[in-house]
């Protein structure tokens, strides 16, 4: 295989190329209610070629690898049309040279795991959810894997082999109440690891399950603003929302106006707060030892000491704004071209302890976990799975259809309170940029206290 | 067909879904074309129903094929019941699909374009910035199943999408803009620039309103805020499963009777225009909504013998995005949604408002909880009108309510139908008593 991805290298006349080559084979289940709704095994190649030709990317994709050649002259060919119309050529930061063969760790390689044993593993934590209480009207349980093996040569003499495992699990409660009341609880698990993950879960199970009946009575929110305790899980997401997003020099590089929003030195948030991209944490569903660009891993802080501290590069970001590439050029597939994306994202863990951070609240929403969250640059949003009212330093009842919203810089000021509990956590799904989606990340946090959130809620 | 021959000899019936074809993306990051790209995809899914039991397997490995047999089979033997049979052939009528003209475009003409689009938008303010996409594609669909159905068909592409990006002092204000076809004579390219243009005119002056309950005008592309849950409730396979807040209410009017929604993969000017579904079953239109009565779900062939209904054609690969990706096995989605327009101008709803929002882009669509028809979400583009005039944008504000709530109640649309995204033809909705949240 390694040859024939070569003589593309050696076919090529731009001033840089790259091939990479990715072998996946993978495995879904998904189960709704009773009923076993897709069992699916199945596998695929491809590989990308992307050139530089006189400062202009050209591209081109293939599924066969005896086609790496003329893919190699169409990227070039439609390279040179890029160039013609550029007032400025692309170039690249230098990087080390890398020659390097990754191998999987996983404890029970998921591979070997048969069929049936996945299905029925799958199946009893579905039933286990079922037969919960009659309430619940359906259930969703999903199970994926997925065993990549990349291959990235480039024209500078870079050689790597990585493989990436990626097992997923996500449990979905709905019950049902009065007419319009559904309440969905879900909860999901990832790693870059094997298939025992996914065993002994029948505690994530009943925990899915049980929320779903509890959301049942609780009350919306009221919207307004108030002091919110996040969740790790919740406090995850709003960092890799909130501010990860913000990081990725691809957003900025060309615009001088947010360059200037984004001054690095520029305090950011409380002195204690620490923010961190780390391109390898053992058994993490963000983990990338080399990146799409075939570049090593790093430990990035974003913010250090509640100043910002670097951003997130490519190759093409880092020497346009004259700074260090930092192995986030990242693509979720050999269908598309790297750009920057988060890796393992967290909050380092800070002093306080939960009482501490609870005590001081008069009125206030204990916010956990997460259904997702969106930016758009200043602007975030999250929704939390459910909620609790704080009165007093003391959980009230729980209430549902949190949606936190807010203004970022303004968002990380207001942070008042940083837990000593810090949780990096894998779940399904991934992030999506660009039209990308999903890429397997993690995001981590202690508990964590912000003052002035906007809940949105009737 | 050499794969459908293959699995014949292992198993009771099988379905051969193929895919080929090559699009050619082009890239502008801040106003600066970025690059250009050939994908080619070929692929193939196998479904194979076996001893009573439905098997799945994908691959693009096209000379491989008896792994790909194996594996569908291997399925079939801890699978699902199938519960349904794969459909015979049948007429189907032919729709236009395909655009010599759109499948002729050059990467130079892309680009050219491209560039003319973001001239117009730095012409209007040098302070924009602009990220484009283009993309043409052509792609070949072929369906066929041991019950003697073989169809095929070839359809063109051309999308834009548009980001645009205005940075103040701390304040970004930055909007999507996007417009799909088949062909290019549908594809009025000095649209998105021009809505595009409207947007930053609109969002020159900021404006804020207090919280509390108003009338909100959801422009067409705003109105997905209701749709997202809409379609759920419409799913047949959340109606069969009981999740489905619309499962008891067929012919019931439990809508406005001024809605009226349906669903036909052959609306002439769809950018998703098709013949028949990913399963082979021919486009039908489907009465969604009538004068505020439901009136059908939607069924793809599993959920349709599930719940002894006939299949609407809305058996789709990979859902609303997924453009009929073969690695997916097929679900219920809507192929082309039309909203049925109003009597009155979007001008006319807007200045019918005393104090409201028209809002046009959120954050955060579909998070939640859609299947209830619960939203709050933060608005990204949205602005405030004060006695019937459009007066700024509005941010750090969200929208909340509850969808079958707010189209059970008085709704008025808007005349102007617009496309949005590839499956959605929608005019602007009016609704009343939204509830506002502002961050004072």
């Amino acid at each position: 295989m390694l040859n024939k991805i070569k003589e593309g290298l050696k076919v090529s006349k731009g001033e840089f190329t790259e091939i990479r080559v990715e072998k996946a084979q993978r495995t879904n289940i998904k189960y709704e209610k009773e009923k076993l709704m897709n069992l699916d095994s199945s596998e695929e190649i491809g590989g990308i070629v992307r050139t530089l030709v006189q400062g202009g990317w050209g591209i081109a994709t293939f599924n066969s690898l005896e086609e790496i050649p003329e893919k190699a002259k169409k990227a070039q060919e439609v390279g040179k049309e890029v160039a013609s119309h550029l007032n400025e050529s692309i170039k690249l930061a230098d990087v080390p040279l890398e020659e390097d063969e990754v191998r999987s760790d996983q404890q029970r390689d998921f591979r070997e795991v048969a069929l049936e044993e996945k299905r029925d593993t799958l199946k009893a934590y579905n039933r286990e959810m079922l037969d919960y209480d009659d309430r619940i009207e359906s259930t969703k349980a999903v199970y994926s894997d997925s065993f990549r093996e990349l291959r990235y040569v480039n024209s500078e003499g870079t050689e790597l082999y990585q493989e990436i495992p990626d097992i997923t699990m996500l449990l979905m409660a709905i019950a049902k109440g009065d007419k319009n009341n559904v309440q969905t609880a879900l909860d999901s698990i990832g790693e870059a690891s094997g298939f025992e993950l996914v065993l002994d879960r029948e505690e994530m199970a009943q925990d899915v399950a049980s929320q779903a009946i509890s959301l049942l009575s609780a009350d919306s929110v009221r919207g307004g603003q108030y002091t919110v305790l996040l969740n790790p899980k919740l406090a995850g997401v709003f960092i890799h929302e909130a501010f990860g997003h913000l990081c990725e020099a691809d957003h900025f590089y060309k615009n001088d106006r947010l360059q200037e929003i984004m001054t690095l030195g520029r305090k950011f948030g409380p002195e204690n707060l620490n923010v961190v991209d780390e391109g390898f944490i053992r058994g993490r569903r963000g983990n990338i030892p080399y990146d799409e660009e075939g570049v090593s891993r790093q430990k990035t802080y974003l913010i250090k000491n509640g100043k910002l501290n670097s951003f997130l590069h490519n190759r093409e970001t880092a020497a346009k704004m004259g700074q260090e590439p930092t192995g986030n050029a990242r693509a979720i597939s050999y269908r598309h071209e790297p750009i920057v994306r988060m890796t393992n994202t967290y909050i380092e863990k800070g002093e306080k302890s939960f009482e501490d951070l609870i005590g001081s609240i008069d009125h206030g929403i204990y916010a956990k976990d997460a259904y997702g969250g969106q930016t758009q640059l200043e602007q975030f949003t999250f929704s939390a799975g459910h909620g609790f009212l704080i009165e007093d330093g003391e959980i009230g009842p729980m209430v549902r259809d949190v949606v936190l919203t807010g203004n970022i810089f303004k968002s990380l000021e207001n942070i008042s309170g940083i837990g000593n509990d810090l949780d990096i956590i894998g779940s399904a799904g991934g992030c999506g940029k660009g039209g990308q989606m999903p890429l397997p990340v993690t995001d981590g946090s202690p508990h964590l206290r912000i003052e002035d959130v906007t809940i949105g809620g009737r | 067909m050499e794969l459908l021959d293959e699995a014949r000899k292992k198993v009771e019936s099988a379905e051969v879904f193929q895919k080929t074809g090559n699009s050619m993306p082009v890239s502008f990051n801040a106003g600066e074309l970025e690059s250009v790209k050939h994908v080619e995809t070929t692929g193939v899914a196998l479904r194979v129903i076996d001893g009573g039991k439905l098997g799945f397997s994908t691959t693009t490995n096209l000379d491989g094929y008896s792994d790909v047999v194996e594996k569908a089979v291997e399925t079939a033997k801890f699978g699902e019941s199938a519960e349904f049979v794969f459909p015979e052939a049948t007429k189907t009528n032919k729709v236009e699909t395909f655009d010599s003209d759109v499948a002729g475009l050059t990467a130079k003409e892309l680009i050219e374009y491209g560039e003319e689009v973001i001239a117009k938008l730095e012409e209007f303010d040098p302070d924009l910035e602009v990220n484009v996409d283009l993309t043409k594609s052509v792609g070949k669909r072929r369906i066929a199943n041991s019950n003697g159905l073989d169809v095929e068909e070839e359809k063109t592409g051309l999308s834009l999408s548009l980001e645009v990006k205005k940075v103040g002092e701390d304040d970004i204000f930055t909007f999507h803009e996007s417009r799909s076809a088949q062909k290019l004579d549908q594809f009025d390219l000095d649209k998105p620039a021009e809505k595009a243009i409207q947007k930053v005119k609109w969002a020159q002056r900021e404006s804020g309103i207090e919280s509390g309950t108003y009338p909100v005008i959801l422009t067409p592309r705003g109105t997905l805020v209701l749709l997202v849950s809409l379609i759920s409730g419409l799913n047949g396979q959340n109606v069969y499963q009981g999740t489905s807040p619309l499962k008891e209410d067929l012919g019931e009017e439990v809508f406005s009777e001024n809605l009226t929604v349906e669903d036909y993969g052959g609306v002439e000017d769809s950018p998703s225009r098709r013949s028949f579904d990913d399963e082979g079953t021919p486009a039908l239109r489907t009465k969604l909504i009538s004068n505020g009565k439901l009136k059908s779900f939607l069924y793809d062939l599993k959920t349709a013998g599930q719940s002894g209904k006939k299949p609407t054609g809305n058996g789709v690969k990979g859902g609303l995005l997924g453009s009929s990706d073969f690695r997916s096995p097929p679900s219920i989605s809507p192929t082309t949604l039309v909203i049925s327009p109003g009597e009155k101008k979007i001008g006319k709803l807007i200045s019918n408002i005393d104090k409201g929002l028209m809002v046009d882009q959120v954050l955060g669509l579909g998070q939640g909880n859609p299947l209830s028809g619960e939203f709050s979400n933060n608005v990204s583009v949205a602005y405030k009108i004060e006695n019937g005039t459009i007066t700024g944008k509005v941010k750090d504000t969200m929208i909340a309510g509850n969808v079958y709530e707010l189209l059970g109640r008085k709704i008025e649309l808007g005349k102007e139908l617009e496309w949005v995204g590839s499956v959605l033809k929608a005019p602007a909705i009016a609704l009343e008593d939204v509830n506002v949240v502002r961050k004072s």
